[in-house]
């Protein structure tokens, strides 16, 4: 269950987003989604890999032990 | 479903909490820049707005106590209709979280830690975030009890040094009005009041969890009250120190006023002082906001919310990230669409309805 809302959520976030940016700039949506998601190639890459690696390692794991917590009982 | 922790915080916690939010981003970024020297009144204005506000969320928490938001919703409602609009608020606390942690991440990068990624900055902070919300809004209360105090001082502290350093020129404050009402009810209404005073909705999730509901009402409003006068005074001294052109340029105006102190060559660069001020501030508001999301998460996947902490802190820092490519792009979308297409829905016209489903369903329950 927390895998399943972290990736709605972050999808609906990206999309809500970038909808903001077309809204708002009056830029294409596609580029718009392409500027959110691309990384850029300097040191603070490495963190925004870090953080949704993190991010859904955590929830997998997670979910992992609530399915034994419910299986055991 | 498993068995939610019932957690209480104290009237004095809810007071602190309440005026360290609202100081909050709001002090960081300065508010009502566009009405010039009349900023302060402008602070007024919304703040007699916002007091209405707030009274309308403490009227609707009232009416259940101990049911948040969510709950409610499912109240006047049903369950699907209820997730609904839990999901819509949840993605709402998660954006505004996010835009008060990227205020906070550019100000960290301008004022202290030049080279250092904004990404990284983001992580450590809402590392402590998450550690703290998984402690509780218990938790939360005693710390901004303890550390709430020093800001109350240290405000004093600057506004004294201020006046001593001969840095508030009343000059800059005139003419007062000089394109009459009109320019400053606009910045007023809706900008003002929405931010901050309007992201008082936030606690209609947090005030479930206090212990005596009698004072609810009054606390908030007096609590509101000071902070909202603390902000118009901040408005002033900044456009007085700094002139209102400076202000309108500067993207950290009180940074930049209290970088004016010079007393005896001996006390300067207080940068630090309101750089501490500001953190507790933005502290508060991404806790209180990201606590709010993560009760919706577990009012929608019926989990506690505990389980999500992690993920969606992730979450969060990253799309601070997302939300705009530079501070000028944040700062534009938080004055151009901001306010009006999601802080308005989310802060007055959804609650309005809320509090008249609410009465009528007084009215039909009276009647049967």
């Amino acid at each position: 269950m927390v895998t399943v809302a972290i990736v709605i959520f972050s999808v609906i976030m990206m999309l809500t987003l970038s909808l903001i940016d077309v809204f708002l700039f009056h830029t294409p949506f596609v580029s718009t989604f392409k500027k959110i998601t691309e990384q850029q190639n300097n040191q603070g890459s490495f963190f925004k890999y870090l953080i949704a690696t993190t991010a859904m390692a955590w929830a997998i794991i997670t979910d992992i032990r609530l399915h034994k917590k419910k299986s055991k009982s | 479903m498993q068995k939610m922790l019932l957690e209480k915080i104290s009237l004095n916690q809810l007071f602190f909490l309440i005026f360290s939010f609202e100081l909050g981003s709001a002090i960081v970024i300065g508010i009502a820049s566009d009405a010039k020297q009349d900023a302060w009144i402008a602070v007024l204005m919304a703040l007699a707005g916002g007091l209405i506000l707030v009274t309308l969320y403490c009227s609707i928490s009232k009416r259940y106590p101990g049911m948040n938001l969510y709950e409610i919703f499912e109240l006047i409602s049903n369950r699907k209709i209820a997730v609904f609009f839990s999901v819509l608020y949840t993605l709402y606390f998660f954006y505004i979280s996010a835009r008060v942690l990227r205020d906070f991440c550019e100000l960290m990068k301008t004022a202290i830690f030049v080279v250092t990624p904004i990404e990284f900055i983001a992580l450590i902070f809402m590392i402590t975030i998450s550690y703290i919300v998984y402690m509780g809004i218990e938790t939360i209360g005693r710390t901004i009890e303890i550390l709430s105090p020093y800001t109350f001082i240290l405000m004093f502290f600057l506004i004294f040094f201020l006046y001593v350093n001969h840095s508030v020129k009343l000059q800059n404050l005139r003419p007062l009005l000089p394109q009459g009402w009109i320019p400053v009810i606009k910045v007023a209404f809706p900008e003002v009041l929405t931010f901050p005073f309007g992201e008082m909705v936030v606690f209609t999730v947090i005030m479930a969890g206090i212990s005596k509901f009698k004072y609810l009402t009054s606390i908030s409003t007096v609590s509101v009250l000071i902070s909202g006068i603390a902000l118009a005074y901040f408005a002033f001294l900044k456009a007085a120190v700094l002139t209102p052109t400076m202000v309108n340029i500067s993207p950290f105006p009180l940074l930049s006023a209290i970088r004016e102190i010079s007393v005896a060559k001996f006390i300067e660069r207080l940068d630090a002082i309101v750089v501490y001020m500001m953190m507790l501030g933005i502290f508060v508001k991404v806790c209180i906001f990201f606590l709010a999301g993560l009760k919706g998460l577990e009012y929608s996947f019926r989990l506690p919310y505990r389980y999500f902490v992690v993920p969606f802190a992730m979450l969060t820092s990253i799309s601070s990230l997302w939300i705009a490519e530079n501070f000028t792009e944040h700062l534009e979308e938080g004055i151009k669409f901001v306010p009006y297409y999601i802080h308005v829905p989310f802060q007055i016209v959804i609650p309005l309805c809320v509090w008249m489903f609410l009465k009528l369903k007084v009215k039909k329950g009276m009647q049967g």
